[in-house]
């Protein structure tokens, strides 16, 4: 049988006992240090002021209409 | 990004909020890559100025474009009436605030069956439900859906 026969089904049992066994606490920090680091590898940061006003300036060309007056 | 910060100073001050977007569906489904934490919070002006409080204490930073860029806890009270959305950065992540969103009819009906959990380290919050996250993404212009996000949401929805 091939290494690469059903490796997907396989890969499901692996992450899914991985996930049975982690520490919820820990994979909840490990998810915001991800989320850090990830923002930390953009050329521009999200939370850079430049990046912010670019954002909400297309956010507020949608939501300013749904806004009660 | 310290999610558990910014939620546990929302919390303390009060502020009437649902989450909304990235953040919210990571905790409800699964990780999800996103770079903000999105409020939906209650128009009203009393809650408006605890979460204007919140902000300041969160040392957020916001301006309409560059040249008012700045701490928010410098501005006059009120602020936070002046647009529908706001971006702001702060040291524990970005932050979006929302006075209303497109697709949903209002804080209070989104509030009636919104869903409360606590994150892993025990901070509370409250959310909008599933079929609102499937909603406001819908109303969203086609090339701002999630699609991913849609599809896991259309699962949920149909086995429950």
């Amino acid at each position: 049988m091939s290494l690469l026969e059903n490796q997907s089904e396989q890969k499901k049992i692996e992450e899914e006992r991985r996930e049975r066994n982690s520490d919820e606490l820990e994979r909840w920090l490990a998810i915001q240090d991800a989320i850090a680091w990830a923002e930390a590898q953009q050329p521009e940061p999200r939370n850079s002021p430049s990046s912010r006003i670019r954002e909400q300036k297309t956010k507020n060309n949608i939501w300013n209409s749904s806004l009660p007056v | 990004m310290n999610i558990d910060h910014i939620l546990e100073t929302f919390n303390r001050n009060n502020v009437a909020c649902l989450l909304i977007g990235g953040v919210h569906f990571l905790l409800r489904h699964k990780p999800y890559m996103t770079f903000d934490i999105d409020f939906w919070v209650r128009d009203d002006a009393d809650n408006l100025g605890r979460c204007e409080k919140a902000l300041a204490e969160l040392g957020a930073e916001w301006g309409v474009g560059d040249e008012d860029w700045g701490p928010v806890a410098q501005r006059p009270p009120g602020w936070l009436n002046s647009q529908a959305v706001f971006c702001l950065a702060s040291p524990f992540g970005a932050i979006d605030i929302f006075r209303s969103v497109q697709g949903l009819a209002s804080w209070e009906s989104s509030n009636l069956h919104a869903v409360s959990g606590k994150t892993a380290s025990g901070a509370e919050y409250r959310g909008i439900s599933d079929q609102d996250m499937l909603l406001c993404q819908e109303a969203l212009p086609e090339p701002m859906r999630k699609l991913d996000r849609i599809r896991i949401l259309k699962q949920a929805l149909s086995s429950t």
